[in-house]
């Protein structure tokens, strides 16, 4: 198979920079931006704080086992509304004793803290988080099960003296093992203050597990840890990875772009793209009507190429491939050709790469394992083989 | 390509080098067949002898009546190298080697002394050897083991008339050298001459004058009261008035005072338990050696050993003033300032520098210079001031050649001892360069160029607008604590900046900058603006204001580290006096304001030439004018056994310094521009040419278009009678079915075949196939592979100083 003219593995970074491993003179290297700290899973598996404008190679965890290669983290802004996240001050606790300190937690540790429930009735909750009304929000936080049965969540209205919801997440935990616990919900309207609770309604008593890391955040799915120690609310500053190659690294008469990600979550639209830096030259491999979606405009903007897939968009890895060529474009995506248009202009001028369509819009969030692009149309056994998990 | 190497009758990768020389990894070094018979002189058979010459008892003599030959024919073939080895094993002779029976067409001409030698040489005309003996300068001798062999190796002569930088396996920017041998003699003192006492262990009851009291039993010297100035004494025959002496007296046991004096009215040293060490100067008026009792009591000792050997015997120093031998130091005291120093002859000084380098001991006070004494010394003060390593740059000295290291006059009264002193030679010119930028080595050559400026890396010369700069404050790409720190003094327009006379023409400045507080950074070059993102390594807007300049471009090298080399080049078209302004901090691009009052940024290395693009950094410290890296040329490898002029393939994977529309040439060649086969970097921008001529006669001529020229590039050329292509990264992208090869391939040069057109850029391997290779040869040949891929990122970032905690993730991914 021919040699990318642009390949980026996430495997070396420094401050505001990616590198890609192709072109070997440093003009694929992507140029990365964060006005904050955040944290990741490191080599080691635990979660750790990394400093402002640099790269997170996320270390995920799959069945216990931390994978030995990293994904490039991109994730929008976000805030975490719990203060104190990693401890229970400022919590009420009712016929519950915690003990802090008491287990090494997801960062390594000795900060989590044990929550022994006595008797019926128990409630541990923060009672005073101001929200939005008719917002969706995400509650997370770690948990590690010891014991007993019946562990349940609570989230209550305090402006209208109602409960939002209880849930179970026992099916969400596991005995002995750290777990991310994580509940999606919508303010109702009216609503500008809630609690959060941690309740166990089983007559089995004592109910036993460990907590560390909760997490309120204005989003329908859950992001990275945001530490919230000082106790006052946290934000994570959006990220952007940007502007990788120049008009020496890629062919716009024809080509093919790959990519291997994981998008952050199954609703929204993102992009990664291939441009003249304008909307009238772009090549886009991108999720559209929760589906994967490939596009290629050309010269004026107009479209040489829209092939959308019935593919439901996932969160899973997916590899999808999109080629290039005067009247010649084909999708792919996990090893199969979803389409193919045989009518339509090359781009012109294309000179970078970004993770996002143009500027800030639509933005790929996500975990990036894989960006290349070839100098060439890849072939259908070729393409099939790029694009198989 | 690891498979094909065998095939390859010649290959150059940056591997090796010395001065003036680049070294080719195939063939390895190998020497043919002894062409001499009767090189031993086993019988007086084979050679033509002269008047003066008899061959007798294995070896040949020449008696020095007359001038006259030893000769004997040989087929040398022309434009081969040889190597001419033989034996002097007696006398010396002055010999000249001649490629010919008795003519003049010399090999060499030198005095040779007892010992191995050789001669390398190519071969141009005449049909033998001549070993033709002088008696001009030399005299009789006797010489035997006369060999010569050819030379097979493809090694490239070098040639650059001054020193250059590179950057170094380290990733930091050097001056390339290569350093000699320690030149000094006895840097440390330690040299002792023989015994000079007989006896001095008491072994015998001998060799030494025992007054009253005095007696030699049991292996010691021994005083039982004994009285005044009643002593023991050996005449010590060796030893020479003025030069000093390490005496040894172990004393196992005293009372009273005793002394020991060298000479009858020599100094005298008194004695106490233990070993005494005494170095001093033998300054009586004999020879001998007197210990006795300096007291009016009487006194008792016993003695084990009494030891005398010269300091420095071979009189490799020279002292002056109060400097004195100390015990494996020199010691320099004076309370009224005396010229004092020691030196030593440092032979056959070349037009170098010399690094001078010593420690200072018992430092108490004073001032110490080193250099090379003469009538014009050039000494510089080594501002000692506590005991530690001191180590001083100095340029040779025309009119002497005398280490000096003394006592510096402004430092007043002095009192410190100096040891371990050395002197390397320091050579510059003419050294390869072996760069390693973006952390794969290549060999760098580059065309000649000025850096106008005469402080490249001194702010105190330059202006400065609500900045101060602290030089030497941080470390440079050099490694070294010599970047200087510039710190903003207000908010508004902040910049340092040098002023420049130009003629029309392009122009580039570079400068080397690191972040602490600004992201962007404006920079001016005339009129020419262009700003840069310092902490990611990009480029920000551009343009020109006026009429005087036209921008051109801007650019940003990583230097690892995070410094940034910022480059920008444009056109002046209005000669005149104008400004570099080489950082002005600003709050984000396009903007010409700091945003930040006290904010820093680090600066290293301004470079102004007259080109359009930036090359390596060329340090100046104050020379008017600047200081011009000369032009580097590297031909002169290979020879006809290693090229197949019939047919075979040329391949080299090599980049460009810029689109700067000219012509830059790699060939193989037959001496001439006639036959031919030359690989260029085109006058269009970001062209690749491939053109043979056979008898003059264009006979393939390909160019094809890369995407960029300064990105490597693997090139292949075959050639053959009526099959001819061009391969440039896998792929064959012209063919030519007709035409003849070049005749009489017998070099590879850097040029184009006249020393004109040379290849300036950066060359990774060259290589030179015997026969047409086939096309998946040659895709293989020219095509990257994963590995190669893989080393290629790691080094770069090595280079880069990247975080490179997963650089086996793209290792085992990239599976392309």
């Amino acid at each position: 198979m021919a040699t990318p003219s642009l390949a980026m593995i996430p495997s070396a970074y420094a401050d505001s920079k990616v590198y890609s491993v192709l072109p070997n003179n440093g003009d694929g290297d992507f140029t990365f931006d964060r006005a904050s700290t955040a944290t990741r899973v490191g080599q080691n598996g635990l979660i750790e704080t990394v400093l402002t404008d640099i790269p997170r190679l996320n270390y995920d965890i799959s069945n216990g086992v931390v994978q030995s290669c990293p994904s490039l983290l991109l994730e929008p802004a976000s805030t975490n509304l719990v203060p104190y996240s990693q401890t229970f001050t400022g919590w009420s606790l009712t016929n519950a004793v915690e003990t802090p300190n008491a287990l090494i937690s997801p960062d390594g540790n000795l900060n989590a803290s044990k929550i022994v429930t006595s008797a019926t009735g128990l409630d541990v909750k923060y009672t005073n988080i101001p929200v939005a009304a008719n917002t969706v929000y995400t509650y997370s936080f770690y948990c590690n099960y010891v014991g007993g049965l019946g562990l349940q969540g609570r989230f209550y209205d305090n402006t209208n003296g109602a409960n939002i919801e209880y849930y179970d997440y026992m099916n969400q935990i596991e005995e002995g093992k750290w777990k991310r616990v994580t509940r999606t919900f919508t303010t109702p309207s009216g609503c500008s203050n809630i609690q959060i609770w941690y309740l166990a309604a089983s007559s089995t008593f004592p109910v036993t597990a460990y907590y560390w890391g909760a997490q309120l955040e204005a989003l329908s799915y859950a992001t990275s840890y945001i530490p919230t120690l000082s106790g006052a609310i946290q934000t994570r500053a959006v990220e952007t990875c940007n502007d990788a190659g120049n008009a020496s690294t890629f062919n716009s008469t024809e080509g093919t772009f790959f990519i291997k990600v994981n998008y952050i979550n199954t609703t929204e639209s993102f992009r990664i793209s291939i441009s003249d830096n304008t909307s009238n030259n772009k090549i886009i491999l991108a999720t559209l009507n929760n589906k994967y979606y490939y596009e290629v405009r050309a010269v004026d903007a107009s479209i040489s190429a829209s092939i959308l897939s019935n593919i439901p968009q996932t969160t899973n890895e997916v590899l999808l491939a999109g080629t290039w060529k005067q009247n010649e474009f084909k999708f792919f995506v996990n090893g199969t050709k979803i389409g193919e248009d045989t009518l339509g202009n090359s781009p012109n001028g294309l000179d970078t790469v970004r993770f996002n369509n143009l500027s800030t819009n639509q933005p790929f969030y996500g975990r990036a394992r894989d960006i290349r692009v070839y100098n060439e149309a890849l072939s259908d056994a070729q393409l099939t083989v790029l694009t198989t998990l | 390509m690891t498979n094909l190497l065998y095939k390859a009758s010649i290959v150059t990768t940056p591997t090796a080098y010395g001065v003036g020389v680049l070294n080719s990894i195939k063939p390895a070094y190998a020497l043919g067949e002894n062409l001499i018979t009767n090189g031993n002189f086993a019988t007086d058979s084979d050679w033509t002898k002269g008047s003066a010459w008899t061959i007798s008892s294995g070896v040949a003599s020449f008696d020095d009546t007359s001038n006259s030959s030893l000769s004997q024919s040989i087929s040398f073939t022309t434009s081969k190298s040889y190597k001419i080895s033989f034996e002097i094993t007696s006398g010396s002779g002055s010999i000249a080697f001649l490629s010919s029976n008795g003519a003049t067409t010399y090999i060499t001409y030198a005095t040779y002394t007892v010992g191995v030698h050789t001669v390398d040489f190519k071969y141009t005309t005449g049909v033998g050897l001549s070993i033709f003996a002088s008696t001009f300068l030399g005299g009789a001798f006797s010489i035997d083991n006369v060999s010569v062999v050819e030379i097979t190796d493809a090694d490239f002569d070098f040639t650059r008339a001054s020193s250059a930088t590179r950057v170094n396996p380290d990733y930091l920017i050097e001056t390339v050298s290569i350093n000699s041998a320690n030149l000094v003699q006895n840097g440390n003192f330690s040299e002792e001459g023989s015994e000079q006492v007989v006896n001095g262990d008491f072994a015998t009851d001998s060799d030494w004058s025992k007054g009253t009291g005095w007696t030699i039993n049991g292996g010691k010297l021994l005083s039982a009261n004994s009285a005044q100035y009643v002593s023991v004494n050996q005449n010590i025959l060796g030893v020479t008035l003025g030069k000093t002496y390490k005496t040894t007296i172990n004393v196992s046991s005293i009372s009273g005072g005793y002394i020991v004096k060298f000479g009858s009215s020599g100094t005298i040293y008194t004695l106490s338990l233990g070993l005494n060490t005494i170095n001093a100067v033998w300054d009586g008026t004999n020879n001998g050696l007197a210990i006795y009792n300096n007291t009016s009591s009487v006194g008792n000792i016993t003695i084990d050993n009494v030891s005398v050997k010269q300091v420095d015997p071979n009189d490799n120093w020279t002292l002056g003033g109060v400097a004195e031998f100390g015990n494996n130091l020199v010691h320099f005291e004076s309370n009224s300032n005396t010229y004092s120093y020691i030196r030593q002859d440092i032979s056959s000084l070349s037009n170098s520098k010399y690094k001078i380098q010593l420690e200072v001991k018992n430092y108490v006070s004073g001032a110490c210079q080193v250099g090379f004494s003469g009538s014009s010394p050039i000494l510089i003060n080594l501002n000692i001031t506590s005991n530690g390593i001191y180590t001083a740059i100095v340029s040779s000295n025309s009119n002497g050649d005398d280490l000096e290291i003394s006592r510096e006059y402004t430092g007043g009264n002095f009192n410190f001892d100096i040891t371990d002193i050395s002197v390397i030679e320091i050579q510059e010119n003419g050294v390869p360069r072996l760069d390693y930028t973006n952390g794969t080595a290549s060999i760098l050559l580059e065309n000649q160029s000025t850096n106008l400026i005469p402080y490249s890396n001194n702010t105190s010369s330059y202006s400065k607008a609500n900045i101060t700069a602290t030089d030497n404050f941080t470390t440079s790409p050099e490694g070294q604590i010599n970047a200087a720190k510039l710190l903003t003094t207000s908010t508004g327009q902040c910049n340092i900046k040098t002023s420049f006379t130009a003629a029309a023409g392009n122009y580039t400045g570079s400068i080397f900058l690191k972040k602490q507080d600004f992201d962007f950074i404006y920079v001016e070059l005339g009129g020419a603006y262009a700003w840069f993102n310092i902490s990611t390594g990009a480029t920000g807007n551009s343009g020109n204001y006026g009429s005087d300049w036209t921008f051109l471009s801007h650019s940003v090298e990583s230097f690892g580290n995070n410094w940034y080399r910022c480059i920008i080049t444009g056109n002046c078209i209005n000669a005149g006096g104008y400004n570099f302004r080489s950082m002005q901090p600003v709050s984000s691009n396009g903007s010409y304001n700091s945003n930040l009052n006290n904010g820093t940024t680090f600066w290293f290395g301004c470079q102004l030439e007259a080109l359009s693009y930036a090359t390596s950094y060329i340090p100046t410290s104050g020379q008017s004018g600047g200081v011009t890296r000369a032009a580097e040329t590297l031909n002169n490898a290979g020879n006809s056994d290693l090229i197949n002029s019939t047919e075979g393939v040329f391949y080299a994977e090599i980049s460009a310094l810029a689109n700067d529309g000219t012509n830059r040439c790699i060939s193989l060649y037959d001496g001439t521009v006639n036959n031919r086969l030359t690989l260029l970097f085109g006058s269009t921008n970001n062209s690749i040419r491939a053109l043979i001529k056979s008898n003059n006669a264009s006979t393939f001529d390909a160019t094809h278009i890369v995407n960029s020229t300064l990105n490597f590039h693997k090139i292949g050329v075959k050639y053959k009678e009526n099959d001819f292509a061009l391969w440039i990264d896998g792929v064959e992208v012209a063919t030519d079915s007709s035409g003849a090869t070049p005749i009489g391939l017998n070099a590879l040069t850097f040029d184009t075949g006249n020393g004109g057109q040379n290849l300036y850029g950066r060359c990774k391997s060259v290589a030179v196939f015997s026969e047409a290779l086939s096309d998946t040869e040659l895709a293989c040949l020219t095509s990257t592979n994963n590995r190669e891929i893989f080393l290629n990122y790691y080094y770069r970032m090595q280079y880069v100083g990247a975080n490179t905690e997963a650089l086996s993730c793209a290792e085992q991914t990239f599976n392309i």
